[in-house]
Formats: structure tokens, C-alpha cells, sequence
């Protein structure tokens, strides 16, 4: 469990957007900095609000979209540098919707071999034997190779995806909410053959999800990220027990759990911030029920511990948070 | 449960069929429930339980194909199953507020939200209802409404559209709200708030609430019953927490184990349940369930269709195999 297979250093994604009819361009803050470590076996969950960035960083660690600023590094190497193939090689994705995410017009065999065809991993013959194997790996019956993804149901399409995405046994998996369109009893199957498959390949996976329920099941560190930044990381045993952050806390708070009664719930307020037009200060502050004159001013610095690392003034600058005149303005 | 005057909603025996060609098929099966004043009642189930359609069914709004057919549909006194079109035209929107999943498509977007929260109230109490409006809608949370009452559904958030779609159900003070999965599309944060609101506002109005959702994290969070449906029919029902904590029905306790919770063995599988939902439901003999569950015997096969048995304390279950037997078997085969 040493050794990090992928980094994002300090990522920036921004999009101008209008400078038509609509007015004056503008920029859209959708990653804001991100570092980011992935190390080599484990599960490291990505959550957040919708309108985060989570998805702009997926698809900036596939290779799908080049940072503004900043660099991802694979193996120690940057993704700038390397040839698109090379990248599909090491880094495959699991989208969310099964329906959409595979060719309509493809058989099951034809699409988990493509990669191997692509790659010319192996020959032909080869090739249908190794997409079988993989197929009963992920619980896909033998007839089923000549079909079409129309014929199965939504597990079994998200079967089929992450047979495809590991094939090539990439050595990093990106699943993308990889079970949110599917009922409990279909996710529970998809997330432990997820585990099982982890266990067996060693690949290192980076789950994004907003089901926390999900990231704390199966996940052995989380990153939690908030208008474009990556405010808490650590472990997800101590993150979940203890969340440092208040954006954590609030967040773990509004999550409805099965076996507590009816408890009080923490307000955000509705405002999530605009990504072109983002607080000063910490991008949380307005919505922060602890904040202080500080964060209305000043970017918080990181806060590295034990386990993780910490985003908030809270927690980097104590002392100002003692002073009366700070405190509940 | 508790007197007549109190009750709001009560449906017996419900059916709905689906004729194509010469196959028929029944995606909802002799469902009952009824819900009081002030309460909340959810309808949990996995996709293809008949769940929406069950909502759809009290306010007669099944697609045309469909055919319902009830023993009784009783709203506040009066008999929905044998009630006009114009009448049922008179109650929704008016005394029964219904909430949908999708407010992107559940509101129009060629009109203003204003116009079309107007329009409810013009329809059943006539006049404008300007300042009703932007009193609800300040009421839902939707800060400096007055000047809201000019956009149109694009301009707002996912949030806020539920939330115009809330005010637009609670508008006329409905006896009875029946919402479809209102928070399914939404953020965590998003949901936690609307789910309070709905909570708060009950306490208000009195409201009756149905919730339809396939989350059991907002079933805890607020509803005071509980109906679990599987394949078209109840399998179980009682109060929440007994529900939650106590599940009489195989296939509760098997979704129920389904679930990533905190307590669960972080790392360890989940509970499975294996083969599929059946795709096309007919009146078979003996329990729908009996393919999938653990716990199945030869009595579960054969006729007739399994009733629903109740235990006492508002609870029933639909299975065969007396609780305390079940209890023990499902012990035995935890721990195994």
C-alpha cells in the first residue's frame, strides 16, 4: 500500500464562458487548485455537492481534458507528456449511466474486447478467450458475449463497463458514481464485485460518489471537495468519526441514515457558491456557521495531520476564532 | 388506528392492469393502506414495484391504457374510485397536493413561475393570489420571492424547483400531499432541507403525507409508517421504527442489509439478493418473492396468493413462516 501511482499537482480547470450576445466573457472557476494523491491499491473516495468539480477532475485525470494550470503525473510521469493510448492503458473509466455509456451497436464481446483490440494486447483468438474470462469474472454468463447492451438489465451493463475497464488490467480505475442509477439490492452486488475485483488486481480506484453511505463502505481514504477545491482529506474511519472541517460536518449531517431515529439537521442554506463569481476569503464562508472575520479575507492554508490534511482557518489559525470581537460577528 | 374523523386517505384493495395484445399484466395487486391527518406514510420500493404507479392510482392519473379497479378510494368521506373527472379536476391541486420527482419537467417553461402558481389559484379559489403566492414561496424558502414571481424554471436551480413545486402543491392548504420521490434528483444538503421543510410544514397545515421513495435513510428520517412493496404488492407495513429495526419480511431484512451503513462492517460484501425483480407480473400462485428468498420452502409455491397477516400494532407481513420461527431461522443463518 506504498507508493503513489497518480498525483494531481495543483490543477486548475477554467472555462470562459459568454463574451457573445450575452455580455462580457467570463470565467468559470470549475477545478481551483486541486493536489491530489492517489496511492497505488487503494480506494480513495471523491465526494461533494453537484457543481463541485468532481467530474471536470475525473476527466482531467483520464486524459479527457488538459488542466488550465497545473499538471497530473502518472507513475511519476506528467500526462502532458504522454501519448493518448499509453494513458487509456493505465487509467480506464467506470461511468454512472450503464445506458449511455456503452455502444448500442456493439455486442458485449465486441465491446470489453475493443480495448484489447485497440491496445493489440494479444491475437484474435486470444482475445475472445481473455474477454470470456473476464466476463465470468464479473458475473456475465458465457452466451451472453453475442448480445446487445439493449437485451441486459442495468447491472448487468454496469458489469459489462467494468469488465471493459479492466481488461487491460490498468493499474488505475476512475468510476465515476458508478451505482446511482441502480436500486439498492443491483448496487450492493456492483460494490462488491468492486471490492472482490480491487482485492484481486491491486488497482488503485478512485471513487467519485454523493453517496457517502457508499465511500465509507468501501473506500480507505476520502477527499472531500467544495467549489473546486479539495478542503478535507484522511482516512475515512477517522473522517467519518471525527470530520474536522465544518463543510465535512455539515455534509455527514445531512445524510439520512437507515438505523438513527429523526434527528436536527444542519442548514446549509441553499446558497452552493457560483463558479464565476466565487466568495472571497474561504469559498465556504458564507454558508460556515463558525465563520470569522478571517475567512471573509483571507484563503485558508492547509493544515497537514496525522492522517490527512484540513483546509480552514479553524483550524490553521485557532487564535482568531478566540477573540471575542472575531467570534459570531 | 385511530378514529374517522382523522382520516384522511383510505385505499382498499387496489389493482391496476395493463392489457397489450393478449397478454395482461398487473403491476399492482391488491394494495391497501389509508394515512390520518398529520401524518406521514412512505411507499419504499425498488424500481418495478408498482410503487408510483400505486400514486398515481388514488388521483386518477394512470395512463389511459390502465385499468384500476379498488373496493374502496376514500377521501375525507368521499368516494374517489366513483368520483367524476370534474370533481377530481376540483381536488388536485386543491385538497390533494401532488409532488413529483423531476421539476424540470413537472413545470412548464414557457410561463413564469408566478403565472403558474397564479394559475393554481385562480383555478380553485379565484382571484389572483398574488400575495398568498409570495407568501408561500417565502414560506418554502425561497428568499426575496416577490421578485422571483417573474422567472422562468431555467433560471432557478434543481432546489429551488422543488421547492416552487412544494409551494405550488401546498398553495391551496391540501388535507393530503402525495410526493414522488421529491428528493431523489438532489444533492444530500438540498434534500436534508427540503425533507425538513416538508416536516414543518406538516406540523403547520396537518397535512397527510405520502412519500414514494426507494431510500430507507429518508424513510427514518420522516416517515411515522412505513410500506415496503415488492413486485406490486405490500410485503410488509407498520411504524417505521419497527419496520427498520424488527423487519418481519425476508425481503425487508434482505434490502435492508443491502445498504452501506455506518455499523456495518466497513470492507466486508454486502447482503445480495439474488435474481432479478420479475419483469412482467401476473397473479401467480403462492409468494412473489419465493425465487429470491432465502428462507423459501415447498408451502411458498403453492396456491393461493400469500395474504397479508397481521401481527398486531398496526404491523403485517406477507409470508407464510410464523415471526418467532423466522426470527430463529434468520438468526441461524446470520451467524453462519
Amino acid at each position: 500500500m506504498t507508493g503513489v501511482v497518480m498525483e494531481a499537482r495543483d490543477v486548475h480547470a477554467r472555462f470562459r464562458i459568454g463574451g457573445g450576445l450575452s455580455g462580457p466573457a467570463r470565467t468559470l472557476r470549475a477545478v481551483n487548485g486541486v493536489s491530489l494523491q492517489l496511492r497505488r491499491g487503494e480506494i480513495l473516495g471523491l465526494v461533494g455537492e453537484s457543481g463541485c468539480g468532481k467530474s471536470t477532475l475525473s476527466k482531467i485525470l483520464l486524459g479527457l481534458q488538459s488542466p488550465t494550470t497545473g499538471d497530473v503525473y502518472l507513475e511519476g510521469e506528467p500526462l502532458s507528456t504522454l501519448a493518448r493510448k499509453r494513458i487509456a492503458s493505465c487509467v480506464q473509466p467506470v461511468f454512472q449511466d450503464p445506458f449511455a455509456s456503452l455502444n448500442a451497436r456493439q455486442t458485449v464481446g465486441e465491446i470489453v474486447g475493443l480495448p484489447l483490440r485497440v491496445h493489440k494486447a494479444i491475437s484474435r483468438a486470444d482475445r475472445r478467450q481473455s474477454v470470456k474470462a473476464m466476463l465470468d469474472r464479473v458475473g456475465i454468463a458465457e452466451q451472453m458475449v453475442d448480445v446487445f447492451p439493449h437485451e441486459l438489465s442495468g447491472g448487468q451493463r454496469q458489469r459489462v463497463a467494468i469488465a471493459r475497464a479492466l481488461i487491460l488490467r490498468p493499474p488505475i480505475v476512475i468510476c465515476d458514481e458508478p451505482t446511482s442509477a441502480l436500486d439498492v439490492s443491483v448496487q450492493a452486488q456492483i460494490l462488491n464485485l468492486l471490492m472482490e475485483l480491487q482485492r484481486e488486481l491491486g488497482t488503485s480506484y478512485l471513487l467519485i460518489s454523493h453517496n457517502l453511505g457508499i465511500v465509507e463502505h468501501i473506500a480507505s481514504r476520502v477527499a472531500v471537495m467544495y467549489a473546486g477545491r479539495i478542503v478535507e482529506v484522511g482516512e475515512t474511519e477517522t473522517l467519518f468519526r471525527a470530520p474536522q472541517h465544518p463543510y465535512t460536518q455539515a455534509l455527514l449531517a445531512a445524510v439520512p441514515r437507515v438505523r438513527s431515529a429523526k434527528r436536527e439537521i444542519v442548514d446549509l442554506g441553499t446558497t452552493f457558491p457560483n463558479p464565476v463569481d466565487l466568495p472571497q476569503g474561504c469559498t465556504f464562508h458564507p454558508r460556515c456557521r463558525f465563520a470569522g472575520a478571517i475567512c471573509r479575507t483571507a484563503e485558508p492554508s492547509t493544515t497537514v495531520t496525522t492522517t490527512g490534511a484540513i483546509e480552514c482557518h479553524l483550524i490553521s489559525q485557532p487564535d482568531e476564532f478566540r477573540l471575542p470581537a472575531a467570534v459570531g460577528q | 388506528m385511530s378514529n374517522p374523523v382523522s382520516r384522511v386517505l383510505t385505499v382498499e384493495r387496489l389493482r391496476i392492469e395493463f392489457a397489450s395484445g393478449r397478454s395482461r399484466s398487473a403491476p399492482v395487486r391488491d394494495v391497501s393502506f389509508a394515512i390520518d391527518r398529520a401524518e406521514t406514510l412512505c411507499i419504499v420500493g425498488e424500481s418495478g414495484s408498482g410503487k408510483s404507479l400505486t400514486a398515481l392510482a388514488v388521483m386518477d392519473l394512470l395512463p389511459q391504457r390502465a385499468e384500476r379497479t379498488a373496493t374502496r378510494i376514500d377521501f375525507c368521506g368521499e368516494d374517489l374510485a366513483r368520483a367524476s373527472r370534474r370533481r377530481l379536476q376540483e381536488l388536485r391541486g386543491n385538497r390533494v397536493g401532488m409532488i413529483f420527482q423531476d421539476p424540470t419537467t413537472a413545470l412548464n417553461p414557457l410561463y413564469t413561475i408566478g403565472n403558474q402558481l397564479e394559475e393554481v389559484w385562480r383555478q380553485h379559489r379565484g382571484g389572483s393570489g398574488r400575495d398568498r403566492v409570495v407568501q408561500l414561496l417565502e414560506r418554502v424558502g425561497i428568499s426575496g420571492a416577490a421578485g422571483r414571481l417573474n422567472q422562468y424554471p431555467h433560471q432557478l436551480s434543481g432546489g429551488l424547483r422543488q421547492r416552487v413545486m412544494i409551494a405550488m402543491a401546498l398553495l391551496c392548504e391540501p388535507q393530503l400531499v402525495i410526493a414522488d420521490e421529491p428528493t431523489t434528483a438532489l444533492d444530500v444538503t438540498v434534500q436534508a432541507q427540503i425533507l425538513a421543510l416538508l416536516a414543518s410544514l406538516q406540523r403547520e397545515f396537518g397535512m397527510a403525507l405520502i412519500l414514494i421513495t426507494h431510500d430507507f435513510g429518508v424513510v427514518s428520517q420522516i416517515a411515522d409508517h412505513v410500506a415496503v412493496m415488492y413486485a406490486g404488492q405490500i410485503v410488509e407495513t407498520g411504524s417505521t421504527r419497527d419496520v427498520l429495526d424488527a423487519p418481519l419480511h425476508p425481503y425487508t431484512r434482505a434490502l435492508l442489509e443491502c445498504i452501506p451503513e455506518p455499523g456495518r462492517p466497513r470492507l466486508q460484501p454486502l447482503g445480495v439478493i439474488p435474481g432479478m425483480v420479475p419483469s412482467r407480473i401476473t397473479d401467480a400462485p403462492g409468494c412473489t418473492f419465493a425465487n429470491r428468498c432465502s428462507l423459501v420452502s415447498a408451502d411458498c409455491r403453492r396456491p393461493p396468493v400469500i395474504p397479508l397477516k397481521d401481527h398486531g400494532n398496526g404491523r403485517a407481513s406477507r409470508c407464510i413462516l410464523p415471526p418467532p420461527i423466522r426470527a430463529d431461522a434468520l438468526r441461524a443463518e446470520f451467524s453462519a
